[in-house]
């Protein structure tokens, strides 16, 4: 069950978007979370919609893939979707049972509410994680960052900790497995009783968890000390950062798109709700 | 010091810290040993000999409280040495998971020259070269932790190689791997120090991986007990024993044959025979008196 997880996981691959500079992804990722934001209309869902599954085909990463990262969020769009879909007013109620109201209102903002999630997260696995690895996303974030070394900010260190952490989320998942399955060997049982119980059932695992990524972690430090790490300073990278005209016009071609969703959403268009 | 020494260490003792602040048995007690340069030197001993206790002190991961370790002429007790010491001894550890940095094989080969702060082409080259001496070429785009255990170990030696050291300490690098990991491993570290004329010193607790260095040292209990080439350690079987080792299996079985007391009286045991087929063609003479003629195989060997 563990081993779905893709949150966070680079896919490496060849496609556009794979060779674009990682901070002008970065760029277009903070550019398309708060665009996201903008879309208020049928219409301006569709469009970011389409924008979504247009970056699936620039990435060239299957939409199975795609699918099952957006598995962990499920909960949670589903949770969001019902809220808005008890809790939102109207006029002509389309259902009714009780004191619950459903209106055609409710249901519209509800399906926005999914679309909004679903892109959110399917964009920034496309434009990032997928796309890019640990190393190119620290670097890029490390460059667009590196001004604040100004004013004494730990920017290489903290993008270090950010792509090891990443480095080492496959490392733990397996490792958690063989946790859950070594103590259900023993009789553990993590799936009967209510949430309590539920959750005291976890003890066994995240102890052994934290334990072991404590001793990890200090074998890691051994380990990269005797390859000579010591900090950003003097450093080279065997991948030198070039922005190319390429990665410039791929760059201003995608934040042209997105920005349409401003353009969009400003169409009146009947099935629109405030959000 | 002379100019064959790679590393030196001189009377070293070395007693890690306990949590209840009680005195600790000393890990590593009065060791004074060298390595030359280009040998291949295993370090034999059971769990809680001293014997990776030795090798953290060998490239400065660990500083003696007593005497001291020179590392092509850097002690490593001097701070501002540690660089240098890390350049000429690359280590690699027992745990592949636990040294890998990154998410893709040949950036992680990059991690080392990145940190010397070579020239971008160069750390190119360097990766290139360090990928294709390992056979792990193929996979420089790929992401570690899809790749087996000897692959992963294989590509931290990588790691290592594209650092030019003199000398790679392999801490029981082979411990974790199953046997056909272990010979990937075995096989790399014998090329790396006959191609490319790299010291090696291999702390390991299979006797099978010893029969191929030039030289042994057995610890136990924090000091050397030992030190040969294979032959003269491996042929003291009783000793071995004592020390919680074993022989190589064919040597075990040689030795056990002579124990026997009719054997012993008819035929003159050689000592040390570590190589199958030196131990086939001995037992064929022990009973192959009436084999020669009749058995191919027997008229082959003998």
């Amino acid at each position: 069950m563990l081993k779905d997880i893709t949150l966070g996981q680079y896919f490496p691959g060849n496609s556009v978007l794979h060779r674009l500079d990682p901070r002008m992804k970065i760029l277009l990722m903070l550019i398309f979370v708060v665009l996201v934001f903008f879309a208020n209309n049928l219409l301006s869902f569709l469009y970011l919609l389409l924008l979504v599954i247009g970056l699936i085909f620039l990435s060239r990463i299957s939409f199975t893939v795609v699918l099952k990262g957006l598995k962990p969020i499920l909960l949670i769009s589903l949770f969001t979707a019902l809220i808005n879909l008890f809790w939102t007013g109207g006029e002509v109620p389309l259902l009714s049972l009780g004191f619950l109201k459903i209106y055609p209102e409710g249901i519209w903002r509800a399906l926005f509410m999914i679309a909004r999630i679903v892109s959110l997260v399917a964009g920034t696995n496309l434009l990032l994680s997928y796309t890019t690895s640990p190393m190119e996303m620290t670097d890029g974030l490390e460059r667009l960052l590196s001004p604040l070394k100004k004013i004494k900010i730990p920017v290489h260190e903290f993008s270090m900790m950010m792509s090891l952490a990443l480095r080492f989320v496959p490392t733990l998942v397996e490792e958690t497995e063989k946790i859950i399955n070594a103590q259900k060997a023993r009789g553990a049982d993590f799936e009967s009783g209510n949430l309590l119980r539920r959750a005291k059932a976890l003890t066994p695992i995240l102890i052994p968890l934290f334990i072991s990524s404590f001793s990890r972690a200090a074998e890691l430090a051994v380990a990269m000390e005797c390859r000579c790490y010591a900090g950003g300073e003097g450093r080279t990278r065997m991948k030198q950062m070039k922005l190319t005209l390429r990665d410039l016009s791929v760059f201003l071609i995608l934040s042209a798109l997105f920005l349409a969703i401003i353009g969009i959403a400003r169409i009146p268009f009947p099935l629109s709700v405030s959000l | 010091m002379d100019r064959d020494t790679i590393i030196s260490c001189r009377d070293v003792s070395f007693r890690y810290d306990t949590d209840s602040g009680e005195e600790e048995q000393k890990a590593v007690k009065n060791v004074t040993v060298d390595i030359q340069r280009g040998s291949f030197v295993v370090i034999l001993g059971r769990n809680g000999s001293g014997k990776s206790t030795l090798a953290k002190l060998m490239n400065g991961v660990l500083i003696p409280q007593s005497g001291f370790v020179t590392v092509a002429g850097y002690r490593t007790d001097e701070e501002e040495n540690l660089f240098p010491i890390r350049r000429h001894v690359g280590m690699v550890f027992q745990n592949p998971d636990n040294q890998l940095v990154s998410n893709v094989v040949e950036e992680d080969v990059a991690f080392g020259p990145e940190n010397l702060g070579i020239e971008p082409s160069e750390i190119r080259k360097r990766v290139d070269r360090a990928l294709e001496t390992v056979g792990m070429k193929a996979f420089a785009s790929h992401s570690p932790h899809k790749l087996s255990g000897g692959q992963k170990q294989r590509v931290a030696i990588a790691g290592i190689l594209a650092m030019k050291p003199e000398c790679i300490i392999f801490d029981e690098s082979t411990a974790m791997l199953d046997p056909r990991g272990r010979r990937e491993i075995m096989d790399t570290i014998l090329r790396l120090n006959r191609n490319e004329n790299i010291t090696v010193v291999l702390i390991t607790h299979h006797m099978e991986e010893a029969v191929m260095a030039s030289r042994v040292i057995v610890m136990e209990d924090g000091s050397i007990v030992r030190d040969g080439d294979p032959k003269t350690i491996f042929s003291d079987v009783p000793f071995l024993h004592e020390a919680g080792l074993d022989a190589p299996q064919v040597t075990e079985l040689i030795h056990l044959l002579s124990e026997d007391p009719v054997l012993s009286e008819r035929f003159s045991f050689p000592k040390g025979i570590l190589d199958e087929e030196e131990a086939a063609r001995f037992i064929l003479k022990l009973f192959g008196k009436e084999l020669y003629g009749r058995n191919q195989i027997g008229a082959r060997l003998v």
